[in-house]
């Protein structure tokens, strides 16, 4: 069994940018040990200007060789940049397969990139509590970038526009997802969207598709739409310069956007924290349940009657 | 609750992933997380990997003997970044040879052709909680 | 349960007549050497096929001594294969390479290394094959050849075709795909003109189907490959009747005796049907499809080695029933490591006694008529085309390849053959069934876990190469090769000549290519251009 090192240590390392103890502090943070209350309330106090920007998009839809594109390009301008890449997890097994870190391969002797692999681990919906959580100790880490590639079906997209300061969608052509992802309410959410692959010959198609689907939002919240072939690493530089300029016009609402983030994070905490809490309450009554004793009704009366009094306690407050 | 981190990689040109990718889905689904580097490692982005990742063993797959190579590099590295990861090769290429010369070189196990599925994972496990890598 | 072939051909335990009436003599089976060739594509009774040995190791220079090893071992053909580096088109000081020099095969980086390969080799009387990457070989045989003063149009040998398949078989060399197709087409085109008798095009269906493909699944993407080649050839305005019969197909041969036996039968009689058909070929020697073999690696094991070399006897006699035009014998020792000389002889006797003692090759077709022979034949014919057509319908290859569906093709055919070993469904003795414990598994032992050393020195060697070069002719030929690449109007096989004849290496030649076609110079983003 690894004896990590304490706390202090952590947290030396990371006032001093060592690697280590932000992969360390990300492990604790992830798997709930202990510490993870000391070194949250540090990353809170600590948080350090950054631009978060949020990918999604379809697999296939080359979002992670586009982030290795932009990464290079985030480092020929100096900006050091943080990637959290997440990947589902089994539903069978609990386990994952994480491999977004292949197409960013050639970056991992870069110190000025730190890219770390997260499993979703069947979070209930949208962006995991630990993703949440590691995102706080990048911004006290400090990065100049931090990127933020999510499984893009789903919950998630929209979760993570909550997050970000700019989300981009990525679509490749001719993917039947395509309509999918209009019906998942992104198209009204998301910052940017990038058509990548437009060297095929769908490519315009499936831009036109998009832009006229945008259009019928108001111009003041119309999205742009940038093509690039990734691979070949064109189109790249636009998406920088895109990301900079959305980042700087959402500043002006990033006070109503601050606010209520930090509403949905309070939020999500301690919905997390009950799950946990509340499992062995759930096994004992769902046993009850399943013997015909009590409806799932009745179980909720239960725990409502039971932590009424503590729910009293907390409004008074 | 915590969950096993295992890198898989390939090393060097070996070009034949057809093993890694199976060790991958075995370890998923025994519900282990698998940091999937894919081919054209070296031992220095495999170390670089395993910090930023924070994992508890390295795998190396195994299809051509390239990997006797780099190991002594590997092992090296690892312990100038006092990282005290244990490191795990497989694949049918290696021979009980290769595997007494890794094994002094400090690997924790080999598994050659002759290794059950069932014996990866139980070894696996064992080294990870500090117990003997053995058969 | 139902039996079934390897391919999951329903079989009885018994065929009779019944089985045959279906078919007429004349339009499906005909004699060897006549439309549509199931029996054999040519009428002469003798059953000669060119007897080689899959070689290439270390330097260049070690491996002409192997050549000659196994030429005066009787040897009739040669078949070059190349190491790691170069397969990926990589010269041997790029930093991933230093493990891996000439260990999985022979190390070609320039034009001196193809010199050093072929001293003394008589390129008049012997044919030349090899799966080293088409646009970096041909140049070097043809130079080389010329060189040492032999004529070109006498030239006999082949090289392979893979556009769609290598980069997702463990071949990867990261030239985008466009390009791959263009400079297959442009050797077949070359060779069209300068090497007439050399079999420009070769289907290798061996290595994409030792990702655990059947029968069935090798042909139809064979096919599909050829087929997409063909058209790509006829746009160009290149007449059917000039390359087809330069075309050869390149066969595996695993474990199912009389399914690999029908696969032969039904591949010559497909093909002949397709160029006549589909493509309108007139000339009887673009109906007749040449086909040679390579038994399978992957049907070998690492366990008792010696049981391998049962596999490879039984597997070539597969083939010479079938009727190959050249045969290739896995080594024994191959589940470890590239063969040994012991291996290689045991190969080559293996053929010489079947050709020498057993009086097969007298008769062609022997199995021609026999109710289940015919019968497994028209099924896989059947299968075979139901196939073609299903993938074909999914969309143009060159999509299905950008998308990854081949590759997932291939991944998921490994994942199902190493389900079959682990359960048992396919019986593999020695690994699965009848095994035996490591300690007494020593039989041949000793020579299959041999290895041989990286050829380091190499390194160096190349190094100085690059540096003693004359740099502002270097600068000219990688230019104008970049130019006409990105142009694409052009042959690049001339530029690609020119470039290597200056001294150019292959990972350079293929890095222009590379960057022509807007990719990254080095792949791994660890070597800088050198111009």
């Amino acid at each position: 069994m690894k004896n990590g090192p304490d706390t202090e240590q952590l947290l030396k390392w990371i006032e001093a940018r060592d690697i280590r103890g932000l992969a360390r502090a990300i492990s604790i943070v992830e798997n709930d040990e202990p510490a993870v209350v000391d070194l949250l309330n540090y990353a809170f106090a600590n948080v350090k200007k950054s631009l978060t920007v949020g990918f999604t998009g379809t697999p296939g839809s080359g979002k992670s060789t586009l982030i290795d594109s932009l990464v290079k390009d985030y480092r020929n301008e100096k900006r050091r940049v943080g990637i959290i890449a997440v990947d589902p997890s089994s539903p069978f097994s609990g386990g994952s397969i994480l491999g977004d870190r292949i197409r960013m391969n050639r970056h991992s002797l870069d110190p000025g990139v730190f890219i770390r692999s997260l499993a979703n681990r069947g979070s209930l919906g949208g962006l995991s509590e630990a993703t949440k959580r590691v995102l706080y100790l990048y911004k006290a880490f400090g990065f100049d970038v931090i990127i933020v590639e999510t499984v893009g079906v789903g919950q998630d997209e929209i979760d993570i526009v909550k997050y970000a300061d700019v989300t981009a969608v990525v679509l490749a052509p001719d993917q039947g997802d395509n309509i999918q992802m209009s019906k998942a309410g992104i198209m009204e959410v998301a910052d940017l969207f990038i058509v990548n692959k437009s060297d095929k010959i769908e490519a315009e198609t499936t831009k036109r598709a998009l832009e006229s689907s945008l259009n019928l939002l108001p111009e003041i919240r119309r999205p742009p739409v940038i093509s690039t072939i990734a691979i070949k690493n064109q189109g790249i530089d636009e998406t920088l310069r895109m990301i900079d300029k959305v980042s700087h016009c959402s500043e002006s609402n990033s006070l109503e956007k601050y606010r209520s983030r930090i509403k949905e994070e309070i939020r999500s905490s301690i919905v997390h924290s009950i799950v946990q809490d509340i499992e062995p309450f759930v096994e004992e009554m769902s046993e009850k349940v399943l013997k015909g004793s009590l409806t799932p009704m009745d179980v909720v009366s239960t725990y409502r009657a039971l932590f009424t009094r503590q729910i009293k306690e907390i409004k008074s407050h | 609750m915590k969950r096993n981190r295992i890198l898989i990689g390939v090393l060097g040109l070996d070009q034949h992933e057809v093993g890694a990718i199976g060790i991958a889905r075995l370890l998923r689904d025994a519900g282990m997380e698998v940091i999937y580097t894919g081919k054209f490692n070296l031992p220095a982005n495999i170390v670089q990997t395993s910090i930023q990742e924070d994992v508890d063993l390295i795998g190396l797959s195994c299809h051509s003997w390239e990997y006797l190579h780099y190991i002594p590099e590997l092992m090296k590295m690892l312990k100038e970044n006092h990282l005290e990861i244990p490191v795990v090769i497989g694949g049918s290429v290696i021979t009980r040879k290769d595997e007494q010369k890794v094994v002094s070189q400090g690997v924790a196990a080999a598994f050659g052709p002759n290794t059950t599925d069932g014996e990866i994972i139980r070894r696996i496990n064992s080294i990870i909680s500090g117990g003997p890598g053995e058969k | 349960m139902a039996e079934t072939s390897r391919s999951g051909i329903p079989l009885k335990s018994v065929y009779t007549h019944q089985d045959r009436e279906k078919t007429g003599y004349d339009a499906d089976l005909s004699a060897p050497g006549e439309f549509p060739f199931t029996r054999g594509r040519q009428a002469s009774t003798r059953g000669i096929w060119i007897q080689r040995e899959l070689s290439g190791e270390g330097t260049a220079t070690r491996s002409n001594e192997q050549f000659k090893y196994l030429i005066q071992k009787g040897q009739t053909g040669l078949d070059v294969i190349g190491d790691s580096p170069t397969m990926a088109c990589l010269d041997p000081d790029h930093p991933l390479a230093a493990a891996t020099v000439g260990t999985q095969g022979v190390s070609l980086c320039c034009l001196q290394d193809y010199r050093a390969l072929l001293q003394d080799i008589p390129l008049d009387s012997l044919s030349i094959s090899t799966s080293v990457p088409a646009f970096l070989a041909l140049p070097g045989l043809y130079l080389v050849a010329r060189e040492f003063g032999f004529s070109l149009d006498r030239l006999r040998g082949s090289i392979l075709q893979p556009p769609f398949y290598a980069e997702d078989c463990g071949y990867a060399n990261h030239i985008p795909l466009n390009l791959r197709l263009k400079l297959s087409c442009d050797s077949i085109e070359f060779c069209v003109k300068e090497m007439p008798k050399f079999h420009s095009f070769i289907e290798d269906t061996y290595f994409f189907s030792e990702s655990g493909l059947t029968a069935v699944e090798e042909m139809a993407l064979g096919f599909i490959e050829i087929r997409y080649i063909v058209r790509a050839l006829l746009n160009r305005g290149v007449d059917i009747d000039q390359f087809a019969p330069r075309i050869a197909i390149l066969v595996n041969c695993s474990m199912d005796f009389f399914e690999e036996i029908a696969k032969i039968r039904a591949t010559r009689r497909l093909f002949a049907k397709m160029m006549r058909d589909e493509f309108g070929a007139k000339d009887p020697r673009s109906l007749a499809v040449v086909i040679s073999s390579h038994t399978s690696g992957l049907s070998l094991t690492a366990q008792q080695p010696t049981n391998n070399i049962i596999r490879g006897t039984l597997q070539s006699l597969a083939l010479v029933l079938g009727g190959v035009q050249a045969l290739e014998i896995s080594a024994f020792d191959e589940g470890y490591r590239t063969p040994s000389p012991e291996s290689h002889l045991v190969g080559l006797r293996t053929q010489q006694i079947i050709d020498l003692e057993t009086n097969i090759p007298k008769v062609q077709d022997p199995l021609g008529g026999s109710y289940y022979v015919e019968s497994l034949t028209d099924e896989i014919e059947k299968q075979i085309v139901s196939l073609i057509k299903e993938i074909e319908a999914r969309g143009d290859p060159v999509v299905l390849s950008e998308n990854g569906w081949f590759k997932r093709f291939f991944d998921d055919a490994m994942e199902r053959y190493g389900r079959q070993l682990h359960q048992g469904e396919l019986p593999k003795v020695g690994m699965n069934v009848h095994r035996i414990p490591e300690e007494e598994d020593t039989l041949l032992r000793e020579i299959a876990e041999e290895k041989i050393e990286p050829a380091s020195e190499l390194i160096d060697i190349v190094k100085a190469h690059k540096a003693g070069r004359n740099q502002a002719k270097i600068k000219d030929v990688l230019t104008n090769l970049y130019q006409k690449a990105a142009d694409g109007k052009e042959n690049l096989i001339y530029p690609i000549i020119e470039a290597t004849k200056a001294g150019a290496t292959a990972g350079e030649i293929s890095g222009m290519l590379r960057q022509a076609g807007g990719y990254p110079y080095d792949p791994h983003d660890l070597v800088e251009p050198p111009i």
